[in-house]
């Protein structure tokens, strides 16, 4: 299943095949009477409008509040990708997941709908006892966004054991809504993510997409977006936290086929120990996107010498009145920093600890949605206390 | 007793020799003036007391009062010199982004007094005592919430060095050109703040290239830094000299 992968331009820093060795066996279905008890899980730390809780692939309304004015939710039978769907528009979590899905779920935000608060969905698998089996457990979600609605939503994955999730999330933002969508893979663990998040904007609509990998044993994100119509605007930021033999990868792809349409990313990353992350942004700007403005940054702080980062930006442009940015820079803590910090009674390691947190919520910082910025900061903060900053680290001085 | 005792100190950097001998003692109360052309070593004798890791001292003694005991300054971490109250106001202070002026001020402020056995001050008092000390350099509250120095103007940045000195008030503080590039307004802000911070239990090293300054804050001395020594010492009248004949009379 995962063979097409490979030798592929978009796979070509992340072998599956090492990672998720052994035999794989679908999330056993859990009754309401086997259900352990959810505390403990842990869970997004914020205000929320509602919940949908997912737990190994499957919906349980039991833990979930969705009873929100202006949403529907709803559960219908997966049909299988296609025939007239090229086979290579689909990707591996496509594939992945029309083999262990069994349903998709389906959520609609009616026209003028406005929610600040998040409607979170939550995701957890719980893997077996043994680590040389592989509990795979997909998801697949449609969500709707009608005309000048504005809501928010958060992603939380987390779980436990050597597991395989396979989240494809798909979002059609029609004309005039605004979106603001959190997805926060706080699992440390063993366990792998393979997600798949595609994005389509109307005219005038507006999304800001944060992607926070703080992470499990791999990850790889696949985020597309597709701006239709004129006036589509998208913000897609994201950090990747790695450490110990830690992998991700996240691989943007932004297409601009309308003109004056806007795009805006910034991924960072914090590589600790022997970790190992790819980011790969490509942006496309179409023939008629006329008038159009991409800029993406992407900024890797490595914090020991033995992590790696590869940085791959890719730009396409087909239309000749664009404004069209990309830049990518790999580096350790600037002792200067360091330094300036000590200078003012702050010691070397709490020094560290502040500096990489400046430079991780960075990122937080950005999101617009209060209440997203404030969950998306306690997050971090969580992540990054148990983070290794380290004796070996490259921001040693000179 | 002595504050600070500099003796015989030679420095380098990069493998370069840039002290090569130089002589200071600084007493509680006063206010020490270095001059001197470019690359004589002004920056990095103020690094070196800061306990930049750049710096190597290759040999002399940097020996500074700690309870009524002169400790080697040179053994010490740089934060365990800036908790015994060396401060040093930067020539280009360092824009840290995402780290809040407010948060780091607060952080450093709190490692001082820890050491000092004082109990930390809740954030709420905090930002009582510092919104003080920020009428003493005429800055905005606004610059609390602002990454420290990032996207400040020189002037600002200059000030903020102050504002930092004021909250943390240092037995030693030694301000590495924080005259230059500031226009005439900036310069009295600043110097107004030094002059409010001044007493007989503190000392300030003032290292700069304009005697300008000097009308603003008056030194008890004036040392001239020439090829790695101190070649000269006298009173604010040295500086006055200095500005009007250069300082080759001194070199030959």
């Amino acid at each position: 299943m995962l063979t097409e992968t490979r030798g592929t331009e978009r796979w070509k820093y992340t072998n599956l095949k090492s990672f998720l060795e052994g035999s794989w066996e679908l999330a056993e279905s859990l009754e309401a009477e086997d259900l352990p008890s959810r505390t403990r899980f842990s869970q997004y730390e914020g205000e929320k409008a509602g919940e949908i809780v997912l737990l190994n692939g499957r919906f349980i309304p039991g833990w979930s509040q969705t009873s929100i004015d202006g949403v529907t939710i709803r559960q219908k039978p997966l049909t299988k990708p296609q025939a007239s769907q090229a086979a290579n528009t689909l990707a591996a979590q496509d594939k992945i997941a029309s083999t262990f899905v069994s349903e998709i779920l389906e959520v609609e935000i009616a026209a003028k709908t406005v929610l600040k608060k998040p409607i979170v969905i939550t995701n957890y698998v719980i893997g077996g006892e043994s680590l040389s089996v592989l509990t795979v457990a997909s998801t697949q979600i449609e969500i709707k966004v009608e005309k000048l609605a504005e809501v928010a939503f958060v992603e939380y994955f987390n779980g436990e054991g050597r597991t395989l999730t396979v989240p494809v999330t798909s979002m059609q933002v029609a004309p005039g809504a605004r979106v603001s969508h959190l997805r926060v893979n706080a699992t440390r663990s063993e366990a792998a993510q393979l997600g798949m998040t595609r994005i389509t904007q109307a005219r005038d609509s507006f999304m800001e997409t944060y992607q926070l990998s703080l992470s499990g044993r791999l990850t790889r994100e696949d985020l597309e977006i597709r701006l239709m119509e004129p006036g589509a605007e998208a913000l897609l930021d994201g950090l990747y936290i790695v450490d110990g033999k830690r992998h991700s990868d996240h691989a943007t792809t932004v297409e601009h086929i309308a003109p004056q349409t806007l795009s805006s990313q910034l991924y960072k990353g914090i590589l600790a120990d022997d970790s190992r992350a790819v980011f790969n942004g490509r942006v496309r700007i179409h023939r008629d996107a006329q008038q159009s403005n991409a800029a993406q940054l992407n900024n890797n702080l490595l914090l020991s010498k033995r992590a790696e980062a590869d940085a791959k930006p890719e730009l396409e442009i087909d239309a000749d009145d664009v404004k069209a940015s990309h830049g990518a820079t790999i580096g350790q803590l600037d002792p200067e920093h360091i330094f300036y910090l000590r200078a003012r009674a702050i010691p070397e390691a709490q020094a560290k600890a502040m500096l990489a947190r400046g430079f991780a919520q960075d990122v937080a910082f950005r999101i617009r949605n209060e209440f997203l910025r404030e969950g998306a900061i306690r997050a971090v903060d969580k992540a990054l206390q148990s983070l290794n900053l380290g004796q070996d680290s490259g921001g040693s001085h000179a | 007793m002595n504050l600070l005792e500099i003796k015989d100190l030679q420095a380098s950097v990069d493998g370069k020799a840039v002290l090569k001998g130089l002589n200071l003692t600084i007493k509680p109360g006063e206010v020490h003036a270095i001059m001197g052309p470019n690359g004589s070593g002004k920056s990095t004798l103020s690094k070196i007391i800061a306990g930049h890791p750049a710096y190597e001292v290759t040999s002399g003694s940097v020996n500074y009062e700690v309870n009524f005991k002169m400790k080697d300054l040179l053994e010490m971490e740089p934060d365990e010199r800036a908790k015994e109250g060396v401060f040093l106001a930067f020539q280009y202070p360092i824009e840290v982004p995402g780290v809040s002026n407010e948060a780091f001020l607060r952080t450093s402020f709190n490692a001082i007094s820890k050491h000092q056995g004082a109990e930390e001050m809740s954030e709420e008092a905090f930002k009582k005592f510092v919104r003080k000390k920020m009428e003493l350099v005429s800055m905005d509250e606004k610059f609390m919430d602002r990454a420290v120095n990032t996207g400040f103007s020189g002037g600002e940045k200059k000030r903020n060095e102050i504002l930092q000195m004021a909250v943390l008030s240092p037995r030693l503080a030694i301000l590495d050109e924080t005259d230059s590039g500031l226009d005439i307004d900036a310069l009295r802000i600043v110097a107004d703040g030094v002059n409010k911070l001044k007493s007989k239990d503190n000392a300030i090293l003032l290292i700069t290239h304009y005697q300008r300054l000097l009308d603003y804050i008056v030194p008890d001395y004036v040392h001239v830094l020439a090829g790695g020594k101190i070649i000269e010492t006298g009173d604010k009248s040295l500086a006055l000299k200095l500005e009007d004949k250069g300082y080759d009379w001194l070199l030959q």
